[in-house]
Order: structure tokens, then C-alpha cells, then sequence
């Protein structure tokens, strides 16, 4: 890839991983945080800490999503791997992982686009969630960030190997620009 | 059964196979159902959506998060040393170190491979140093790792619980007794096979007095490691908290014990901690959507009733049907990971065990015994290879103490817990009536 290009895409890049690691580390300690309080209050106050399920619940979507992206992001989704072990053609061994890129990729994004008619869904109608009345676009768009950025990692890693492919160098790319 | 839910399973089949994350395999099955079957999508999302919505759920990253800032804490360490002092005196005794200490470990962090990763670091040079074969003593690493999914606090029994609709704590308790049954046996094999191996050296820790010493000094060390089942396990058991409050508190006792305690974990990596923690949730989590969304479809295809109608056409045995299923959960946990195997296996067979009459409570042992039976079984084998890597024995050294480990720790252990309820169940009837 050009320099100058692979250097202007770094910015984003980076920008987005620091981006779900900030919500993934926040939201971690918000739900301890909250779980916690609700204990302490119980049990020295003997007070009810009322709808604090319906707030937990909505950070939940964003660490699991953000979870989620960053998984495809450091390669990390679990998957079996068993035909690329026995081949042994190196060449054969990178046609099945780029049909397997290809796969996930279009999965990805057919998803991706039903995630975002669901987020759409929830712009237009406004639900709220029963005790605080806040809007359930909140988690709702977890879910639509979530898939769009599990389709901008696979989407990229597909490019990335598939231009290794082409050019007959080593497979598999590190996921960085 | 029917062509469609056919090409469906061979879709998720060949996905699998060629090494398409577990989550989009799940996807790819599904969306050929939506096309195939005429669905809307547009229920789909949603449907995932609301049954993720739950705080039972939120155990799972609690304990992962716990589980981590433990693990980098340097538990496990101390748990080794205490452990030693009793079974490191007799040959073949830090194998039975091995076992014990990642089944308190699995304990402690919920996670198979974070119990092979944590343990196999620290045990794998001692092991080698005192002349284990290394293929030996990977081996019985990858089983004995497999021990925190029926120790309970269990993730995976938290995920059966929550897909079965059934009590997170008698999950855990009926796993329990399994798994000491295991822990038991990979105890027993490992010394027998080698019993006669002159090459092993035997730990001295003196006479009684001096052992006595050693144990309540190194057990005082180990004992704020020890307190997390004590605080998870006894705020759940005693009613004080819920499973998923138990978590939150199990990672708050955690954090102070790892950094000011055991001072394997410096305050600038807590954050690291968390998110790889929350890495793994989202992985996790991915899954667990996937898996919602497809086993809705499946059984809006009715596969339950056509899976127990192939079941029942073989034979209408209970045992022997049970047998089948056990060799369906077997070759699914040698094709995936535990936690993927239980979400699909759990909607896809609690519906046909439950016409037969096995109690749900019963099944999370089963299921349990034998997804880990399958996580260490080849070719696929995840654990087993993890193993391999952490110690550096190849393959082909494994293979043979595993098969005997299979054969002799694992099967009986699976025979006993399928066929005789009541190792599951009596613990649950004497603690939950």
C-alpha cells in the first residue's frame, strides 16, 4: 500500500481502537461500580437502588459490542481452523483463508445491514426503557456501531490478504496499517 | 429430517471447518435458513437483542474480568506451593500438584484456557525440571485445565443455566461432583503411568513437623487466593447476593488482592487487564448473539423433534439414546469450543432430554463433562494444542497419556455422570431441597 496512504490511514485507525478501549475499560468499571453500590446500599443503608438493572443493562451492550469489534479488530474471534492445519500447499492454504475472509466479509455486512435497519428502527420510534425513560437507542446503537465496525476489520483484513494473495507474498496480514 | 435444516447444519459444518469465526458460522447457517424458510430478518435482531438483555448474562464478563485480574495477580504461584507441600512428596506427586491446582484455579477464574495458560506457565519448567516427560505432562495439563468448567463458579454452567432457564446454582452444584470425580482419576492415572519412571525426582520437604510448618505457612499465603470461590460461592449459597452481584463483588475483592497482596499486578496494567478482559466477553458475546438468532431458527424449523426422531428410529432406549447424544456432544466439542458448544447444544438438546426424562440439572453435568471431554479430545482438541504450545511438546508425544487419560479419567467419569443421575443430583437435593 502507498506510504503516504497507509500514513493518513493510521490516524483513524488508531483513533478507533483508543476510541473502544476507552468504552470497553469505562463501562467495566461502571458495572463493577454500579453492581457494587447496589450491594453496599442494600446491606448498610437498607435502601433499593431502583432501576439500577435498566442502567447496568445498557453499558452491558456497549462493552459487549465494543468487546465484540475488538475482537475482529485483534483477530481474536474463536474460530476452529481445522482445513488450513492439513494443508500443506501454501499457496492452497491461502486460496481456503481467503475464501474464508470472503465468507465472513459477506456475512458481516448483511448483518451489519440488518443491525442498522434495527438501529433505524429505533431513531424512528423512540422507545424508552420502562424506569428511566431513557431512549433505547442508547444500547440499540451499540449493536449497529458494533457490526459496522466487525465489517470495516473484516472487510480490511479480506483487502490486506487479498492483495498478499495476489502478489504471492506471505499470507495472513497483522491488522495494522 | 428435512433437507433444508440438513443443508443448514452443513452450512455451519463447512464454515466450521474451513475456519470462519464461530460467530459468523453460526451467521452463515442462519442466513441461509432466513432466505431458505422465507423469514423476516427484521424479527431476528430484536429477538437477539431482548434475550441479551439480561443481568444473568452479566456474570460472564464479571467472572472473566475477576478471572483476569487474579491470573495476572500471580495467584498461581501460591497455589502451586501449597499444594506441593502435601502431593510433591510421592512419585508422580506434581502431576497430582497439576491437576489439584487447576482445579482450584478453574475455581478461581471460571476459564479452561485461562486455567492451562495461567498454571501451564508456572508448572510446565517445574514439571520438566524434575523429569516428567514433557508430552506426559502436557497432556494431563490440557485435561486437568478442563476441571474449571465443572468447579464451580463454572462460565459455562452460568451460560447452560441461562439458555435452559434453569438455577445458576444448581448447575454449579451438580457440575461439582463431576468434577471431583475427574480431578480424582486424572490423579490416579497420572501416577500409575508413572509409577515405575525412575527418571522422576520426588520432592523432600522433611519429616511431618517440618511438612506441618511448611503447609500452614505456604496455606496462609495462598489463603486471600483461596478466599474468592469462599466469597462467590458463599455470597450466592448464603443468599446474600445474586450470582451476578457475587461476580462484581468476586472482581472488586480481586483488584486490591493483585495489586497490594500478591503484587503480580501493577496499577498502569489494570486497565490492559480490563480490556483484554472485555475482549474476551466480546467474543464471547458475539457468539452468544450468533447462537440466539440461529437456534431461534431451528426451532422454528422444528430441529429439536426431527434430531429425536433420528434419535428414536436408531432406538427407543433412554440409554441408548442417551449414548448418542453424549457421542453428538462429544464430536461437537471436538469441533469447537466449549462455550460455543453449549450455546448451540443447549437450546438444540435440553428440549429432546427433557421428553426423556433426564432432569435438566442433570444435564448441565453431561453436557459439561463432555464438551471438556471434547475440548481435549484429537484432532481438533483446542486445549490440548494451547497445551502443547505453552509446554513446547509436539503433538505426537501427547497423544498417547492423552488417549490413556480419555480412556480411563474421562470416559468413566462421563459413564458415571450420564448414568447414575444421582452423582449429580444429590448434592443440588442436600443443599436445595
Amino acid at each position: 500500500m502507498n506510504k503516504s496512504l497507509q500514513n493518513a490511514l493510521s490516524i483513524p485507525w488508531k483513533g478507533l481502537g483508543f476510541f473502544q478501549k476507552t468504552v470497553m475499560a469505562t463501562t467495566s468499571i461502571l458495572i463493577v461500580g454500579m453492581i457494587c453500590y447496589t450491594i453496599i446500599i442494600r446491606y448498610v443503608f437498607g435502601s433499593d437502588f431502583y432501576g439500577s438493572e435498566e442502567l447496568i443493562s445498557m453499558l452491558a451492550f456497549w462493552l459487549y459490542f465494543m468487546g465484540a469489534a475488538q475482537g475482529s479488530r485483534e483477530k481474536s474471534q474463536i474460530s476452529a481452523d481445522l482445513l488450513s492445519c492439513y494443508i500443506k500447499n501454501a499457496r492452497i492454504r491461502g486460496a481456503v483463508l481467503l475464501v474464508k475472509d470472503a465468507i465472513t466479509c459477506a456475512i458481516c455486512v448483511l448483518f451489519t445491514y440488518w443491525a442498522l435497519q434495527f438501529v433505524s428502527w429505533a431513531l424512528i420510534m423512540n422507545p424508552k426503557s420502562p424506569v428511566f425513560r431513557l431512549p433505547m437507542l442508547i444500547p440499540q446503537a451499540a449493536v449497529g456501531l458494533g457490526f459496522v465496525l466487525m465489517s470495516l476489520y473484516h472487510v480490511t483484513y479480506f483487502v490486506q490478504d487479498a492483495i498478499a494473495f495476489i502478489k504471492g507474498e506471505k499470507f495472513g496480514c497483522t491488522g495494522d496499517f | 429430517m428435512s433437507i433444508t435444516i440438513a443443508i443448514a447444519i452443513g452450512i455451519l459444518v463447512v464454515t466450521l471447518f474451513i475456519g470462519v469465526p464461530i460467530p459468523f458460522a453460526f451467521f452463515s447457517s442462519a442466513t441461509y435458513l432466513i432466505f431458505q424458510g422465507g423469514y423476516d430478518p427484521s424479527f431476528l435482531l430484536p429477538y437477539g437483542f431482548a434475550k441479551m438483555n439480561s443481568v444473568v448474562l452479566l456474570t460472564i464478563p464479571l467472572f472473566i474480568m475477576a478471572g483476569g485480574v487474579m491470573d495476572k495477580g500471580g495467584i498461581g504461584d501460591k497455589l502451586i506451593d501449597v499444594v506441593d507441600v502435601i502431593a510433591g512428596r510421592i512419585r508422580g506427586g506434581l502431576g497430582v500438584v497439576c491437576v489439584i491446582t487447576c482445579a482450584i484455579f478453574g475455581a478461581v477464574s471460571g476459564s479452561s484456557s485461562a486455567t492451562v495458560s495461567c498454571i501451564g506457565s508456572i508448572m510446565m519448567p517445574k514439571l520438566k525440571r524434575a523429569g516428567y516427560p514433557t508430552g506426559h505432562a502436557a497432556a494431563l495439563l490440557a485435561s486437568s485445565g478442563v476441571l474449571g468448567i465443572l468447579i464451580p463458579p463454572s462460565m459455562l454452567m452460568i451460560l447452560y443455566a441461562w439458555m435452559g432457564n434453569q438455577s445458576v446454582l444448581a448447575c454449579f452444584l451438580a457440575a461439582f461432583v463431576p468434577g471431583v470425580i475427574l480431578t480424582t482419576l486424572l490423579s490416579l492415572v497420572n501416577l500409575y503411568m508413572l509409577r515405575n519412571n525412575k527418571n522422576i525426582q520426588v520432592a523432600d520437604h522433611g519429616d511431618f513437623a517440618t511438612t506441618s510448618k511448611l503447609f500452614v505457612k505456604k496455606g496462609a499465603k495462598a489463603s486471600p487466593a483461596l478466599m474468592m470461590p469462599v466469597i462467590i460461592l458463599g455470597g450466592i449459597y448464603g443468599g446474600i447476593m445474586t450470582p451476578t452481584e457475587a461476580a462484581a463483588a468476586a472482581v472488586l475483592y480481586a483488584i486490591p488482592v493483585a495489586l497490594f497482596v500478591y503484587r503480580g499486578l501493577k496499577a498502569r496494567d489494570l486497565m490492559k487487564t480490563l480490556i483484554e478482559s472485555a475482549t474476551t466477553t466480546g467474543v464471547i458475546m458475539a457468539m452468544t448473539f450468533a447462537v440466539m438468532i440461529l437456534s431461534r431458527l431451528y426451532i422454528m424449523e422444528d430441529l429439536p423433534s426431527q434430531v429425536m426422531a433420528v434419535l428414536t428410529s436408531v432406538s427407543e432406549n433412554k440409554y441408548v439414546i442417551l449414548m448418542m447424544i453424549n457421542v453428538f456432544m462429544l464430536i461437537m466439542g471436538m469441533l469447537m469450543d466449549d462455550v460455543s458448544g453449549v450455546l448451540l447444544g443447549t437450546p438444540l438438546l435440553l428440549p429432546l432430554v427433557t421428553q426423556l426424562g433426564v432432569d435438566p440439572i442433570h444435564f448441565a453435568a453431561i453436557m459439561g463433562v463432555n464438551l471438556g471431554m471434547g475440548n481435549v479430545t484429537p484432532p481438533t482438541a483446542p486445549l490440548l494444542y494451547l497445551s502443547g504450545r505453552i509446554s513446547g511438546a509436539r503433538v505426537n508425544t501427547m497423544l498417547k497419556p492423552t488417549i490413556i487419560l480419555i480412556l480411563f479419567a474421562w470416559l468413566p467419569t462421563l459413564l458415571i455422570t450420564t448414568y447414575i443421575p444421582e452423582v449429580s443430583l444429590w448434592l443440588v437435593k442436600l443443599a436445595m431441597g
